[in-house]
């Protein structure tokens, strides 16, 4: 679908920005809004070009940079940090070879953090796009990523 | 052992939360059918009889913010909005998620209700983005709730009519206050308003709203259905009904539980099947960042919005981190202001520059105990009660909730 595709799926009131511009990420292979996608969601709802982008950089899940098919968002809010998720980011960025916020070469994973998640009972936890892994540990993210990996070749 | 007493959660875990038919086997929308019988403004009042507060934080009581919604018609007279405020995001809470995971009709039961006082004929759930299960289960509830004629056209009566959307956040905590969920709807970034107005006034698009917590929407069935007296035998005199608390750290079984109102923290410890490991309890954290650190001498005080706060706690959204004598206060609070820093959204100077430097003050403290942790706290706690009198919204006022519990039980401990 191409992308004016998707924009036209939903009506053109402002109001529906975080809509339309979750839908145009979650159907872009590089898990971002690009610029030109900017452009053409702000022609769509009358807007400016920095008012949508505006909006695009005051929320967290939303970038404009290319990331990962993967984003990694792991919690780091207090129970979570109790608990291990800075174990859980090393054993991440180890395996990975990347820093928090970067992506891998192979433009796999992308590693970020999240505030809570609402999984504390099953702390540390965190989500791979869609899907939720709780009480993460070393070997739990091994498996994950070997997974992951395997799946995509 | 104090047992559960579900009001909220009365279906989790019993219906499947994917069927209406289960729904209305188990006796689901029998509160609106009364409704549907009395005059709106009866509603109202029977929500403010039954006494129920806001349980998304605040406390503010329901049936008030319904009277103010509902009277704002007369000064304006454009449409009304009804919005379900599903932003869960404060760290410690998950009792929206579990409403939504495991029985979302009384949700949409309760907004209809809601509607029907109000007069609103629109209404949106605003739900954060990361809550995928949520979202795929509210979005069946609403469906289905069409295809039966709950929601759609006429479907309050003659001319009655009342449409349902979701809507679902990106990613910022303070998109769950209120005002600023309002801007986040309306498609712009999320920065929060001044009030006065408030939204019972001049809400979504400037019209009269009437905004509420999920876990509140879910006790207005049964209140309609079972009539105020009977919920107000529940709960303290002044915080009537249940409340899903949910609790984490080191307790045994962590999950969540919903009982009365005026259980004690050590008896909801109790039913999480009390510490891990046996070890002894040191500290508790209610209401999540913006929420109290407590010690043992809460252990037994009646959790109510009232009785909470004649000890400096609060209730909060009913998050309760427990921590054993292992755990660092210093760690969790270098936590919560490293989260105000990352969620203050820059509009106001007092909270854009001071989560940061609170954060800058913390890093101060030293591990020697040698007298200056001390005064670091001093100094943090002024700091913080001049961001909170200053800022514009909540969050602002927020850091001085947990750096003056720390002040106030755990001085001598850092």
């Amino acid at each position: 679908m191409t992308t004016q595709q998707i924009i036209e799926k939903h009506p053109p009131t402002k109001d529906n920005i975080l809509e339309i511009l979750h839908d145009i990420q979650t159907n872009n292979p590089d898990n971002n809004i690009p610029e030109e996608d900017i452009r053409q969601v702000a022609k769509y709802l009358n807007t400016t070009y920095a008012a949508i982008y505006g909006v695009i950089t005051y929320y967290s899940m939303f970038s404009t940079k290319p990331r990962g098919k993967y984003i990694i968002r792991l919690c780091k809010s207090p129970v979570c940090r109790m608990v291990g998720s800075f174990d859980v980011l090393k054993s991440l960025t180890n395996k990975l070879n990347i820093e928090i916020g970067e992506t891998t070469a192979d433009q796999l994973f992308t590693v970020e953090f999240s505030e809570c998640l609402g999984q504390c009972d099953k702390a540390p936890v965190l989500m791979i796009n869609d899907e939720l892994y709780t009480e993460m540990d070393d070997k739990k993210v091994d498996n994950m990523i070997n997974s992951l990996k395997k799946n995509s070749k | 052992m104090i047992q559960e007493t579900k009001i909220a959660l009365r279906n989790a875990g019993k219906i499947d939360p994917l069927s209406i038919d289960e729904y209305l086997k188990s006796g689901g929308f029998q509160g609106l059918k009364k409704a549907l019988d009395i005059e709106p403004v009866k509603i109202i009042e029977q929500i403010s009889d039954a006494g129920l507060r806001g349980r998304g934080g605040a406390g503010f009581p329901a049936g008030m913010k319904g009277r103010f919604t509902d009277e704002a018609i007369c000064h304006y007279c454009g449409p009304k909005y009804l919005i379900c405020n599903a932003d869960e995001g404060e760290p410690g809470t998950f009792k929206d998620r579990i409403i939504m995971e495991q029985d979302p009709f009384p949700l949409i039961e309760g907004m209809l209700i809601s509607a029907l006082s109000i007069g609103a004929g629109k209404g949106y759930i605003y739900i954060r983005g990361e809550y995928t299960e949520s979202i795929q289960k509210l979005k069946n509830a609403i469906d289905q709730c069409y295809k039966k004629g709950f929601l759609g056209k006429d479907c309050l009566g003659e001319n009655l009519s009342f449409e349902l959307e979701l809507r679902y956040g990106a990613g910022s905590y303070l998109c769950g206050e209120e005002l600023t969920l309002l801007e986040s709807l309306e498609g712009k970034r999320g920065y929060p308003r001044i009030k006065p107005p408030f939204p019972a006034q001049k809400g979504l698009f400037g019209c009269p709203t009437l905004i509420n917590n999920v876990e509140t929407f879910a006790h207005i069935p049964y209140i309609m259905q079972h009539g105020s007296e009977h919920y107000k035998t529940f709960g303290t005199e002044k915080s009537p009904g249940t409340k899903i608390f949910t609790v984490s750290g080191d307790v045994k079984n962590p999950g969540y539980v919903e009982t009365e109102m005026g259980v004690t923290l050590e008896q909801i410890i109790e039913l999480r099947g009390g510490m891990k490991n046996d070890k002894p309890f040191y500290a508790a954290l209610l209401g999540g960042a913006a929420g109290t650190f407590v010690n043992k001498e809460v252990l037994r005080t009646p959790m109510g919005f009232d009785t909470l706060k004649e000890k400096g706690a609060i209730l909060g959204s009913g998050a309760i981190i427990v921590m054993n004598r292992e755990r660092s206060i210093y760690d969790i609070m270098e936590s919560i202001l490293e989260f105000f820093k990352h969620e203050s959204c820059g509009k106001c100077v007092p909270c854009r520059v001071g989560t940061n430097q609170l954060l800058i003050m913390l890093h101060q403290m030293n591990e020697k105990k040698n007298g200056n942790n001390e005064k670091v706290l001093e100094k943090l706690k002024q700091e913080a009660e001049y961001v909170a009198e200053n800022s514009l919204c909540p969050l602002g006022a927020s850091p001085i909730l947990p750096i003056g519990s720390i002040y106030k039980y755990f001085r001598e401990d850092l």
